[in-house]
């Protein structure tokens, strides 16, 4: 299982709500707007230090890049756009629109 | 000839204040069109501003302050970097720029990250700035 998250993690409790219901150790996808939530030292921060707790988490290079996000939090992957499709081949995804 | 002298006035200065119009930035940058958007409205206020209609002012608060972060780079996206544009706004009049300190402070950015240099405001300053308006346009 495989959960995507494309909004940003400021609205809504929409990442959270998806850290309360991921079942530990399933993988966690940002892309879009969630990569927002890979920044470093941010107000929700912690957060995505407790999904990376309980998740492998990754980050797509191009989100990041449009956006000018270069201070990641340590311990989130950095993957292009092939390695956001061998997850989806891996995995049944949940995606956390 | 009255209705046609009625139809002119429009485009002049009428002899009334300008109205105050501010658009409120709230959404990231890429995720959605609504920041797009904004700045075509900006484009076109900026064209009132000119006659003399109304004073536009801009404000950034929420993920809108995603709108003005250095770097961005969204070429593999397919799309324009839209950072660039704020800097030009004032050659088009629009030169009144503010930013929520909060919502930089939440997202660990300070006026060294930003593509232009907005005021400061806190919550009291915001809510002021937003009284004082005769139009509120949120993207």
């Amino acid at each position: 299982m495989l959960f995507t998250v494309n909004k940003s993690p400021y609205l809504r409790g929409n990442l959270e709500g998806c850290l309360r219901l991921a079942p530990a150790g399933t993988p966690l996808l940002l892309y879009e707007d969630g990569v927002y939530a890979a920044a470093a030292g941010t107000r929700v921060e912690g957060l995505l230090r407790q999904a990376l707790a309980s998740h492998p988490v990754y980050a797509v290079e191009a989100d990041l890049k449009a956006r000018g996000i270069a201070r990641l939090i340590e311990g989130v992957r950095v993957i292009d756009y092939a390695g956001f499709v061998e997850l989806v081949e891996q995995h049944p995804v949940v995606p956390w629109l | 000839m009255e209705d046609m002298e009625h139809g002119e006035p429009r485009g002049e200065p009428s002899g009334a204040p300008p109205r105050k119009v501010l658009v409120l930035m709230r959404k990231a940058p890429y995720g959605s069109l609504y920041n797009w958007e904004g700045l075509q409205v900006l484009l076109i206020m900026g064209a009132y501003k000119m006659q003399g209609l109304v004073d536009i002012a801009v404000a950034f608060v929420e993920d809108g302050v995603f709108a003005i972060t250095q770097g961005q780079d969204p070429s593999s996206l397919g799309m324009k970097a839209m950072a660039k544009t704020y800097p030009a706004l004032p050659d088009f009049e629009v030169d009144r720029f503010y930013v929520d300190g909060q919502s930089l402070a939440d997202r660990n950015l300070t006026l060294d990250d930003l593509v232009i240099k907005p005021e400061i405001l806190d919550a009291a300053g915001m809510a002021r700035l937003l009284a004082e308006q005769d139009a509120v346009l949120p993207f």
